[in-house]
């Protein structure tokens, strides 16, 4: 493995670890706040019970959130030095910002985790949803610096060096709108089901059911209302992609010719030597329509291009399928929760349901790694689209890959550990409901 | 705004130092207290720290965010050649925030999963100020091999030095003076309050003991500071201030304001720090072999300069009356 491979492969693997955990701490506030206003608001001691369940449940997933975040901090100047050296003081503004509100963010939690029966209700209350608010406000501000990476702005760039340097202007640059958007849309359903999810299975396993039932219904309402919205935000992203990258949209959609009336492919196996995608559903018009709003306009394809400047067209495309494939699934599913809870109300005793929920408990994490990927992927070479390639980023200390195959090591054993407390958890309140009952 | 951004970077390095190294040395200090005092340590620490060591952690980004958007060449220099103990550090930092949370978060507070996790903290804990000590003390003692070629000098032999490790262990015993220190204060009884004052002496002792032998190690092998300036600068009369410091500090222990005991100790590092910083001025990043960096000569485009000073200025308006009203909010009623 060469050292380019290696430092790439430890920085997908971070970013990957990362990302779970600052999803579920963006998105666990909001939902532990339902609950925390329903106990304030009802005095129902289930309630009660959920808030605190979760809020240690949030706990552990905001350090190790926090903690992997620091990690990253770090590795941006551990792995790409050549580009920190000059990227930072372009792209550093939204990460300043954003200390103060991580800042903001371990105060209120610190008030809201140690805070029970210290302070006002209210005020308690309101410090929950303070993380919640400066959880999503860093998530939006580091999709941002990733968004000057694919979009570079507020500089001029000759000969290598870089000029009129303008911090603002980098970081409202023209991606961090629909990346940010489609992001946070994307935590809140990839938190919603997770969590559902589990609480599906405990419910239909009949432990404590009534506990269960509502951390479901409260959870799955939220990822549902996300998931419902996320095709918008998607068709936002992809005509804005169309106009920004229209490389990384045809390596998408293993879009290989450039044609009018361009053709939406689904499913299919890539042929990379033929150029086209064998065995696929295409729907005549479909791409040259989610693109540019317009059945007959060309969209771009990959032969614009020159070679060396293609992503890695295989992977782009899978990645795209993927996360397209899992925010479907959601999307249905939550329109027949919605629906169903508002007009049936019984839609919670059907086991099918039940099962198709328990099912796609990791639906959602699996399509926002898919999604990065086909984001992070789809960029390359470039590590700064179209100014600086990847390969002239990565730091001259040797033998990366050892750092690479030690934190594969690490990261499993942290996921395997997390995974244990989070059950016992769950397990301790089950056990708890059983010997309250008898 | 470039002197409200070097401000701003040191503040947030002795915030870190402060707050984050008391943090540091609690777990330190369960190593060598014995094993009857280790639950008293765990307990005072879980209600004092526990609700305000995130944030504590915070100054630790805030100053890497001002490095790397201010300072790009000191943040990529400092990541390059001390790539290997900041992997270590911030394995460390891992392993001891998970520990942390997990002892006290796991629902089921078993003996065998609570040895492991404190055995998880206690270690790294240890390790991870040790490093910081390590990475602090290749910074500003000239230990850095930027020229060299082989793997060996620059990627090891910039801080597997006999100056580093020194710096290292002083840096173990700051975090442990400071955490001792803070024990003191909330600790609820007269037994338990003499207990971390004997600690929190000895290792005040123990501060200016390997201090005394860092710089002897210094001089033997050759870091160049020692020789120019040690007796002749600013640095002679805050190494001073330290001193002084000390002796109020040995004063405070006994009394019944806590507060007063923590703020000479906390007098007695932020001297030690503006002496260390005197020592390489007007460097701040120091090599063996070539011209070390400063904040001018590094210093970023103005304008990232100027945005990077008004987001520090701003988010501190926020950011200090929160953390203030967080760390009396948690203080044990005396």
């Amino acid at each position: 493995m060469d050292n380019l491979l290696a430092a790439r492969s430890l920085m997908a693997l971070s970013m990957a670890f990362h990302i779970i955990f600052s999803c579920i701490g963006m998105v666990m506030p909001f939902i532990m706040a339902v609950a925390h206003y329903k106990w304030n608001t009802t005095g129902d001691k289930k309630y009660y019970i959920l808030t605190k369940t979760w809020s240690r449940g949030v706990a552990i997933l905001f350090v190790t959130g926090a903690v992997s975040g620091t990690m990253l901090s770090f590795e941006l100047g551990l792995l790409w030095p050549r580009f920190m050296q000059h990227a930072g003081p372009i792209f550093g503004m939204p990460f300043s910002l954003e200390g103060t509100a991580f800042f903001i963010e371990a105060i209120a939690l610190g008030f809201y985790m140690y805070g029970w029966e210290r302070f006002n209700k209210w005020f308690h209350w309101f410090m929950g949803i303070l993380v919640g608010i400066s959880g999503v406000s860093s998530g939006i501000l580091v999709v941002a610096a990733n968004g000057w990476m694919n979009s570079p702005t507020g500089f001029d760039y000759h000969d290598g060096v870089f000029s009129n340097i303008d911090p603002l202007k980098a970081m409202m640059n023209d991606a961090w709108f629909s990346q940010a958007l489609h992001m946070i849309i994307a935590a809140f359903s990839a938190t919603g089901f997770g969590v559902a999810g589990i609480h599906a299975y405990h419910y239909y396993k009949g432990h404590y059911p009534e506990f269960h039932k509502s951390a479901f219904k409260i959870a799955l309402t939220i990822g549902s209302i996300a998931a419902f919205l996320q095709p918008i935000s998607g068709d936002i992203s992809a005509k804005d992609l169309a106009k920004r990258q229209p490389l990384k949209l045809a390596a998408m959609e293993a879009h290989f010719h450039t044609q009018n009336n361009a053709p939406l492919i689904i499913g299919g196996i890539v042929n990379i030597e033929q150029e086209r995608v064998d065995y696929a559903i295409k729907i005549p018009g479909a791409l040259s329509f989610l693109a540019h709003g317009n059945f007959e306009t060309a969209v771009k394809g990959l032969d614009q291009f020159p070679k060396d400047e293609h992503p890695p067209i295989v992977i782009t495309h899978y990645a795209f399928q993927i996360m397209v494939a899992c925010g479907v699934i959601m999307m249905i599913l939550g329109f027949i929760f919605l629906i169903s809870n508002w007009k049936f109300k019984n839609i919670l005793n059907k086991k099918w349901f039940l099962y198709c929920i328990i099912l796609c408990t990791p639906l959602g994490f699996i399509a926002v790694e898919a999604g990065w990927t086909v984001t992070e992927v789809g960029r390359q070479p470039w590590v700064i689209y179209g100014i600086m390639k990847t390969k002239d980023a990565v730091t001259q200390m040797p033998g990366i890959q050892y750092s690479f195959y030690f934190f594969i090591f690490v990261y499993i054993f942290l996921t395997i550990i997390v995974t244990w407390i989070m059950r016992r958890q769950i397990k301790f309140i089950n056990e708890q409901y059983l010997s309250s009952k008898n | 705004m470039l002197s409200i951004v070097i401000l701003f970077f040191w503040v947030s390095v002795l915030l870190y130092i402060l707050l984050g190294g008391a943090d540091f040395g609690a777990g330190i200090l369960e190593i060598f207290v014995g094993d009857k005092n280790k639950t008293k340590v765990r307990t005072i620490t879980y209600n004092t720290i526990g609700p305000v060591w995130e944030a504590n952690h915070m100054w630790l980004i805030i100053s890497v965010v001002i490095l790397f958007v201010a300072f790009p060449s000191i943040y990529t220099s400092i990541t390059t050649y001390l790539h290997i103990p900041i992997m270590i550090l911030l394995l460390g930092n891992l392993a001891r925030g998970m520990a942390f949370i997990f002892r006290h978060y796991d629902a089921y507070q078993d003996e065998k999963s609570q040895r492991f996790y404190n055995f998880i903290f206690m270690i790294s804990s240890l390790v991870t100020s040790f490093f910081m000590g390590v990475i602090a003390g290749s910074i500003v003692g000239h230990q850095m091999q930027a020229t060299s070629n082989s793997f060996l000098d620059t990627y090891i032999f910039s801080w597997l030095t006999p100056f580093s490790i020194a710096t290292g262990i002083l840096c173990v015993i700051v975090f442990a003076f400071l955490a001792s220190t803070f024990l003191i204060g909330e600790s609820t009884t007269e037994e338990d309050k003499a207990y971390f004052r004997k600690k929190s002496f000895i290792f005040s002792i123990s501060v200016f003991v390997w201090g005394g032998i860092a710089l002897l190690i210094a001089k033997v092998t050759g870091v160049p500071f020692i020789q120019e300036k040690i007796f002749i600068s600013w640095s002679t009369l805050s190494f001073i201030c330290s001193s002084i410091s000390l002796l109020v500090y040995w004063k405070f222990i006994y009394s019944s304001k806590k507060w007063r005991a923590r703020i000479a100790a906390s007098s007695v590092i932020m001297w030690m720090l503006v002496t260390t910083a005197l020592f390489v001025h007007p460097e701040v990043v120091t090599f063996k072999d070539q011209i070390g960096l400063n904040f001018i000569n590094s210093a970023a485009h103005p304008l990232t300069i100027y945005y990077l000073g008004w987001a520090l200025v701003l988010g501190s308006i926020f950011i200090i009356p929160g953390v203030v009203h967080l760390i009396a909010s948690f203080q044990t009623k005396s």
